[in-house]
Parts: structure tokens; sequence; C-alpha cells
């Protein structure tokens, strides 16, 4: 099934969205290539380009084994680049920092402390007086609809408190740039829906420029400003989405979206011919 | 709610059928060695036997002229009780600070640990029985020389177990932390070190379990005084119910310090998920 008769939709732009806002993160030429056990070398990043505008929300989307978690993995510091560079306000990222808050694919809460304590952790890190933290603290339990659950400790919540536990952790932390890996990759639909809108909600509050690796079509059209598919290492598209904000379950059910997301599968399997910024279609 | 505590109580019957069989097997056993050999009731004394004349006869391992009696058989078990409960307790803490300080050094990094890994692990597999002789003769058969010989065989046993645990650290608490800003001290203190705590307290209690075995034969060697070295003289008196009074006397010791040890170490990893 061929989705160019739908290029021209309204809500579709195959260009990189015009505004005039700063660069916040920039990948450059990003190249990752693994040595296998047996020696030969793997490549897993090839050539990744990106631009990410101040306060944009950008989806990464692609099959596992595509790169995209090692993408997040080098934009986090964790994973050195064996090419090119990331840079966050210009800046050239050399390892991990809480100028890049992180929500891991994994359960990542500390379970050897309490959710306020968690939450505080980051603010503990950067040395914030007690008082200040807990106050910093309950403000985003509150946010996430955990200011009932402070002195649980994580095993006492479930996986959807859990992530928000996190989300919590990692904004009160203020950080430039939110990375997220799949976050949301092992919940339940009804809790993933609500934790998308959640995220959405605290997103246009403080309008921190994210970058959110999902596998999952419709989560990526319903939260970005721009989908970015990725293929066996490298970029191979990339999709504006300009559906309004807030945006709303009716959103999620309408047409408007089902079209995106039909192209975004599209694009996904390969049946697409479509403009490509930063490498050739496979 | 009431099937849990019914549960609970079947549980603790059961326990108690357990050891109850034991006991009845050893009295079982008792009758027929008295009843079939000749000195049948020297190999194992009747559970009575044990507590009515044993016990009261460890009076004469206080004074040679003591008359039998229960308590000063229950004064010369606790007074003897005071050495090698020292040496334990002493011993295991010093033993658990230099294994687990030591495990927490060779992990923080891998030139330390490839430099280091090798001689403890040779250390390790060298016999402990096979250094009592030496430790006594290096640090002399006083207090000091079984103190410090408890205290190598529980340091090289958590050594291990330390590195092992640091090893075992999940990498996304290591990872998460790092991006939330921490840096390599702080890394220690808040993800390593909480995280390792339950392996560490299980190596600890395994270490104490062990530790009994180990005052006990540093006491077999080389000791004028303790538990151990009643045991010994039991042994050339061929009194096999001094030497059960003794062993049940251990009994009763290791389950107070484990019931102890298990407290603390619910209270310190009350946030693990419970594992049944």
């Amino acid at each position: 099934m061929t989705m160019s008769s739908q290029s021209a939709d309204a809500t579709v732009a195959a260009e990189p969205r015009q505004t005039e806002s700063a660069i916040k993160l920039e990948l450059s030429h990003v190249g990752k290539v693994f040595k296998t056990e047996r020696g030969d070398a793997y490549t897993a990043l090839d050539d990744v380009n990106l631009a990410v505008q101040d306060g944009e929300f950008v989806c990464v989307i692609g099959p596992s084994g595509s790169g995209k978690t090692t993408l997040l993995s080098v934009m986090a510091g964790l994973t050195p680049a064996t090419s090119g560079e990331v840079l966050v306000d210009g800046k050239p990222v050399r390892g991990p920092g809480r100028d890049r808050g992180v929500v891991f694919q994994q359960d990542s809460i500390f379970p050897w402390r309490t959710v306020l304590r968690n939450v505080e952790y980051g603010l503990e890190m950067a040395k914030v007086p007690k008082d200040e933290r807990r106050r910093i603290a309950r403000e985003h339990l509150k946010m996430v609809n955990l200011d009932q659950f402070e002195h649980f400790y994580p095993k006492e919540l479930s996986g959807g408190m859990k992530k928000r536990a996190v989300i919590a952790t990692v904004f009160a932390n203020n950080p430039e740039v939110l990375l997220m890996d799949e976050p949301f990759g092992s919940l339940d639909y009804g809790t993933k829906t609500e934790l998308q809108r959640e995220l959405l909600g605290i997103w246009m509050r403080e309008r921190k420029t994210t970058v959110f690796i999902t596998h999952d079509v419709e989560e990526a059209v319903f939260l970005a400003d721009r989908i970015v598919v990725m293929k066996l290492g490298r970029k191979t598209a990339e999709i504006e989405v300009l559906l309004p904000r807030p945006r709303t379950e009716e959103l999620r059910l309408s047409e408007e979206l089902a079209r995106l997301r039909h192209r975004v599968a599209g694009l996904l399997a390969g049946t697409d011919v479509f403009p490509v910024v930063g490498g050739p279609l496979s | 709610m009431i099937l849990s505590t019914l549960s609970r109580y079947r549980k603790l019957l059961l326990s108690f059928a357990g050891i109850a069989l034991v006991f009845g097997l050893w009295e079982a056993e008792a009758y027929w060695l008295a009843a079939t050999y000749k000195y049948g009731s020297d190999l194992l004394p009747t559970i009575q036997h044990v507590f009515s004349i044993s016990l009261p006869q460890m009076a004469r391992f206080g004074s040679e002229n003591a008359k039998d009696s229960f308590l000063s058989g229950i004064v010369v078990l606790l007074d003897h009780s005071r050495y090698t409960v020292l040496r334990l307790v002493v011993g295991t803490a010093l033993g658990a600070f230099i294994g687990i300080g030591l495990g927490l050094a060779i992990s923080i990094n891998r030139p330390i640990r490839l430099v280091l890994e090798p001689p403890i692990l040779l250390v390790r597999n060298i016999p402990l029985l096979a250094l009592i002789p030496l430790f006594s003769l290096w640090f002399g058969a006083q207090e000091v020389g079984k103190i410090a010989y408890v205290a190598f065989a529980i340091a090289v046993m958590l050594v291990i177990n330390t590195v092992q645990a640091v090893a075992n650290v999940r990498a996304i608490y290591v990872n998460y932390a790092r991006t939330l800003g921490a840096s390599a001290p702080a890394l220690y203190r808040t993800v390593i070190i909480p995280s390792i705590l339950p392996e560490l307290l299980a190596g600890l209690k395994v270490a104490l379990g062990v530790s009994w075995a180990i005052v006990l034969a540093a006491e077999f060697l080389m000791a004028n005084e303790g538990l151990g070295k009643l045991l010994i003289l039991a042994q050339t008196f061929f009194d096999v119910g001094r030497m059960l009074v003794i062993v049940l006397v251990f009994v009763v010791y290791s389950l107070i310090l484990n019931a102890v040890f298990d407290r603390i170490t619910r209270v310190a990893c009350k946030w693990l998920p419970a594992t049944k």
C-alpha cells in the first residue's frame, strides 16, 4: 500500500519546521561501531544528523535493531560515539550529566529509597539544601499525582506509578533536555495513554526539549512535533506533526491522526517514497 | 487474614514436629543402644541423662572439688561462653570490616581489581585449618591470635562476596544515578553500597555460621578456656553427655545470633521486594 497519495496532507510536511527558535540539541555525523564477540565490526549508528529546537518534542521511531536506543545512549553520554559529536547548547557532550535527564526503558527507580527520596536524588547530588529539595520534590510528585505515595517504597508501587516517580525525578532535576527511551513500552494500553497525556501536560508547562524513543506508531504521532524514522542505524525519514496541542483523546481517535499513523507505518514498512533527510531509504 | 494466621500457626506446628522428630529419634536410638550393647549408654546417653546428670556435671570443669549442680554447671558454661562469644563477635566484626572494606576498594576500578584479585583468590584457597598453627606462631596463642584467626577467615570470605556483589549491581541504577548528576564517590555512597547491602548481609550470615566452626577449631588447638576447650576436655573423659551439653549450647547461641541477625537484615532491607 502506497501512502504517497497523502503526501500533500495538511498535517504532514517533509521539511523540518520553519520556526526560528534556537537549536538545543544537535547530533552531527554521529556514528557508532561496536565490536562483536567474534571481533567483527557492527555499525549501530551511521552518520546520524539531527537538530532539535529548543522546546521541541521529537520522537525517534524504528524497529528493534534500528539503533534508536544506542542513539539515546549516545545523547545521554553513556555510550561514546565512534564518530561525530553530540552538542547541547553548542557544547559537546563528554559524558552523562544533569543537563540531560534520562527516563530509561527498564525500571531505574532506586528500590532502597522511598518515592520522595527518589525524586530528591538529583537535587541531593546537586547539593540543594534539604528543605528546598523536599519542597521541589513534593511539587513534582504532585505533578504526577503521586503526592499520596511519598513514603512508599518502589516495591509497593505499580509499574505505571514507578514510571511516574522516575518522570518526577527527572523533571525535578530540571534538565535542559529530556531523553526518554521507550518509557511506556512495558505498560498496558490504558496506563500508557494516561501517562502520555500526563507527560504532555507537564511538557506543555515546562517546554523541555524532548527526544522520545519509541516503536509505537500511535505513541509517536500522538506525542511528537516531529518524528524521525530510523532503520539499520540510519535516519531514513523525518515527518512534521502539525496536530494541534493540547492533544486530547478525541484527537487520538481522529481521522487526521489515523492518516498520519498510516503514513508513519508505511515509512516503517518501507513502502513509501518520501523525501529523505540524512540518508537513503533502505 | 484468617487463612494467613491459620497457615502461620500450622507452619509453626510443622516446624515443631520436625524438631520433636529429631529428639524422638535420639531418644529411641539411645534406648536401643543401651539395651543392645554393654556400653551403649556411654555412646549416646538419653536426653534425660544429658539434662539431669551431664549438665550438673559441667560444674566439675569449674573447679576440682565442686559439687554437681545445675547452677554451677550453668555458671561454668557461661564463664567459658564469654571467651568463645567474645572471640567470635570481635573476630567477625573485625573480619567483616576488613573484608567488606577491601572488597569495596578492589571494586573501584578495573586495574586495581586486576592487581588485587589474584592474590586474594590465592589466599582464599589455603585451607583455613592449615593456618591455625601459623596464626598461633605469628600472633601468639593468646587472645590476639584467636581473634586474628577468626577475623582472617571472615575477611577472606567476605572480600570475594563483596566484589561479587558490586559486580552484580544493575547497570541501570549506575547509569540513572550518573544522568542525575552523581559523582563517583556519591555513586558509591548512594547506589553501590545500598544496592549491595542485601547480598552483603546474606554473605555475612553465612560467614557467621562458619565463624562458629572457626572459633571452635581455634579453641581446639590453641586455648585454655572457651566452649571448644570444654568440648576437648569432655572428650578426654569420654563423656558423651557433657559433649552433647556443649553442642546444645552452641546450637542455642547460633539460633540466638541468627535471630538477631535476621531482625537486623529485615530492618535494613525493608525496601527489598518479598521473595518466597
